[in-house]
């Protein structure tokens, strides 16, 4: 635009020149005044899921206006107390002052709109895991709306405690696109943005209890605000708080397990009781089952699946397909189990980190927990032990420097003979 | 004496030029800090004192060019001179004179800098890589060789975006990417390398002092390439083999008791 306006005056002779200016001012006024204006910030509905439950007008709205009663909006978000639960103790009030609204500094530096800074462009306003750099991204980003986690120290089901989801911010998840803000973001900032994240998946799940709960209700019924509290906020906001008593603990690592035993063990467990070659194959590249879908994809996966074999059917798909995107849902992809060659490890490369991948399984993927023995069972039952599950570590930790894990070295450019 | 016209107004650029410069150097508000950060290296001096010299240099045309240009808009400008326009054939011996100048100072330039990019790029130290930085959309992800010294052991230290290394000692890297291109740059140290997807390559310096500064991404990666941020800490030997020992220890927590949960009443 100013270039053009430049361009304009040096085309016309010197008797126009004043002319020229205020044509200028005026542009670059109507441009600071009109075009500096964001959109408002808003919270969508979850609207792949709400067509899966068959909700429509006007249950769509009404969804929406209990939500923003129940968690405010995007700028000013709040949670409220359910049941017995006093929702101060799962997500402080601060972090949601902190964490939303545009990206500002307060009078006294302190950053504001943490999240829309640095994480809404990959998880989305609502946490939709559909932000706009999300649909180029190899796993999606999580949508945290569905309230499942994977890289935790509790089991699957169970919600992932606070320092689990602060580990994630810090560590990043190597391997995908979640980086790590150990750099950019301070540990207060930090905290206030694992709050946020709960405070997100809260709301989301309360809006899919909403969603499920619409099959119940008459024609005309009004939502039971009541019930609503009782039986989805509660809930939503329990878990939260129950989480830090269902970590694992992970008995000692026996001493040894740098021997060339217990990688035997391991490659014993790893094709036999343990299932492991079912999925990430015989020479361990993950690439035995390719096929399955995440949790995610699950909620829409049937209809991803519809047979083509006849010319309906392929219409029927291709609605499906067209339907599904343009309610901004993302091409359902196959998840594939990891390539134990490579060494990259989402949740954690340390032993216990393993250590918990294999006995809880990995939530929302297809990796199970492992078949534990019962306790005090004899050899007899089929089934792990822990210390069969730290051979098992041993050997997957192992197996990226098997020499058949090598990659293909090189070829260095300044590599010349050192001085 | 003046007349109004276009031209004052480029007149402008080379003034506004300078000034600038003046002000980030002097580090004068409102450029206060937008100059060279503390350079700690052993052999960022070579760096900037090039640096310098071709800004003098450079500068010096700058100025002059500007000037010139101001010149003659003014003399000729349409508002105020009618004189027609007139056909001049050029002069031989000015362009061979401006051809000359800029090749001979582009030749000087090429040899007075050779022993700096020999150093920085060619003369690597007889030592092996203390680690390898992996350069990845957004992140430097950094792996230890450990203490064999070899990288691609067991023993391999793994951090992300966290770099230290000793002071007072040459310190040699390994570098590469795991996607795009990126450009390994530490602004303090003087040091920038490009990251080319798959290629290693090796950059090595000599810190001098104790700081905490930042590593950066010098290459348009993407669309969260400003924020491939790292820090890179210079510390003393014993420190530095301290903090490598933690995090290998670190890295191999083979053991976890979840923290006593307090029964907190409620009423
Ligand atoms: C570049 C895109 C990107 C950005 C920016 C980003 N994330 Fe992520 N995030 C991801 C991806 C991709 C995953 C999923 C990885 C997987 O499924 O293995 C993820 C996963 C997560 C998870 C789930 C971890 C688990 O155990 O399931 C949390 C929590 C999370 N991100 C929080 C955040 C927060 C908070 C921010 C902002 C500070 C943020 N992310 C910024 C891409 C991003
Ligand atoms: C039903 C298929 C299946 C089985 C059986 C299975 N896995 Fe997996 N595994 C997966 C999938 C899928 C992933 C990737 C999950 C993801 O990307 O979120 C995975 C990921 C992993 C990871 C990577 C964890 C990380 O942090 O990146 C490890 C290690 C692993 N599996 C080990 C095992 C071991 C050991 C066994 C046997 C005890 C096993 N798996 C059995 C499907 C399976
Ligand atoms: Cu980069």
């Amino acid at each position: 635009m100013s270039r053009q306006n430049l361009f304009m005056i040096s085309a016309c002779d010197s008797t126009t020149v004043a002319r020229s200016w205020v044509s200028v001012l005026v542009v670059g006024l109507a441009l600071l005044l009109g075009g500096c204006d964001a959109p408002q910030a808003e919270f969508t509905l979850n609207l792949p899921f709400l067509h899966s439950k068959n909700v429509s007008a006007p249950r769509d709205q009404e969804i929406a206006n209990i939500l923003a009663a129940l968690f405010g909006t995007p700028d000013e978000p709040y949670l409220m107390s359910a049941g017995e639960i006093d929702h101060r103790d799962i997500v402080d009030p601060v972090s949601l002052k902190l964490s939303a609204g545009p990206v500002s500094r307060d009078e006294f530096g302190t950053a504001r709109g943490l999240y829309r800074e640095h994480c809404v462009h990959c998880h989305g306003i609502s946490g939709n895991g559909a932000g706009p750099t999300a649909a180029f991204l190899n796993p999606y980003p999580r949508d945290f709306r569905k309230g499942q986690f994977k890289f935790k120290s509790t089991p699957s089901g169970v919600k992932p405690t606070h320092d689990d989801l602060k580990a994630i911010l810090v560590n990043g998840i190597a391997g995908t696109a979640m980086p790590s803000f150990a750099a950019a973001l301070s540990g207060p900032e930090i905290d206030a943005l694992v709050d946020y994240v709960k405070y997100l998946t809260i709301r989301g799940q309360v809006e899919r209890s909403l969603c499920i709960s619409v099959e119940e209700l008459e024609d005309g019924d009004a939502f039971d605000l009541a019930a609503i509290m009782e039986e989805a906020v509660a809930p939503a906001l329990e878990a939260w708080k129950i989480a830090d008593q269902q970590v694992l603990a992970i008995p000692p690592r026996p001493d040894d397990f740098d021997t060339v035993e217990s990688l035997r063990r391991g490659r014993e467990f790893y094709f036999g009781v343990g299932g492991c070659v079912k999925c990430h194959g015989d020479t361990q590249l993950g690439d035995g089952v390719l096929t399955d879908y995440d949790d995610w994809t699950k909620d829409y996966k049937d209809w991803g699946n519809l047979p083509v074999t006849t010319p309906e059917q392929v219409k029927e798909k291709k609605q499906f397909e067209e339907t599904y995107y343009s309610l901004g849902g993302l091409p359902l992809r196959n998840i594939k189990p990891r390539n134990l060659r490579h060494g990259i490890y989402r949740g954690g490369r340390r032993p216990i980190d393993i250590y918990r991948r294999v006995r809880n399984g990995i939530e929302g993927s297809p990796m199970p927990a492992a078949a534990m023995r019962p306790p005090g069972a004899g050899p007899e039952v089929p089934g792990l032990t822990e210390s069969d599950l730290w051979d098992i570590v041993n050997y997957v930790r192992h197996l990226p420097y098997e020499p058949m894990s090598r990659p293909r070295a090189e070829e260095p450019l300044n590599d010349r003979p050192p001085r | 004496m003046f007349r109004p016209s276009w031209s004052w107004l480029f007149l402008l650029i080379p003034i506004f030029g300078v000034a600038w410069f003046v002000f980030a150097i002097n580090e004068w508000p409102p450029l206060a800090g937008h100059w060279f950060p503390q350079d700690i290296s052993a052999h960022g001096n070579i760096i900037d004192s090039l640096f310098n010299t071709i800004l003098w240099l450079t500068g010096a045309i700058f100025v002059g060019t500007g000037i010139a240009m101001f010149l003659f808009l003014h003399k000729y400008d349409a508002s105020y001179n009618a004189d027609p326009v007139k056909y001049v054939h050029g002069s031989h011996v000015l362009e061979v004179v401006w051809s000359i100048i800029p090749a001979a100072t582009l030749l000087f330039i090429a040899i007075y800098q050779m022993s700096a990019w020999a150093n920085a790029k060619v003369l690597r130290p007889n030592q092996p890589a203390l680690a390898e930085v992996t350069g990845r959309q957004f992140e430097w992800r950094i792996r230890y060789a450990g203490e064999d010294k070899i990288i691609g052991t067991e023993d391999d230290v793994f951090t992300v975006n966290d770099l230290h290394v000793p002071l007072n000692e040459d310190v040699v890297l390994a570098i590469k990417s795991d996607d795009v291109l990126h450009s390994f740059f530490l602004p303090n140290l003087r040091l920038k390398q490009d990251v080319v997807p798959g290629m290693k390559q090796f950059v090595w310096f000599k810190p001098l002092y104790e700081r905490e500064c930042d590593i950066v991404c010098a290459e348009l990666c993407g669309w969260g390439h400003y924020k491939m941020k790292g820090r890179l800490n210079v510390v003393p030997r014993q420190e530095f083999n301290q903090w490598l020992a933690n995090k290998r220890a670190e890295q191999e927590t083979s053991s976890f008791t979840p923290p006593a949960i307090e029964e907190d009443d409620e009423s």
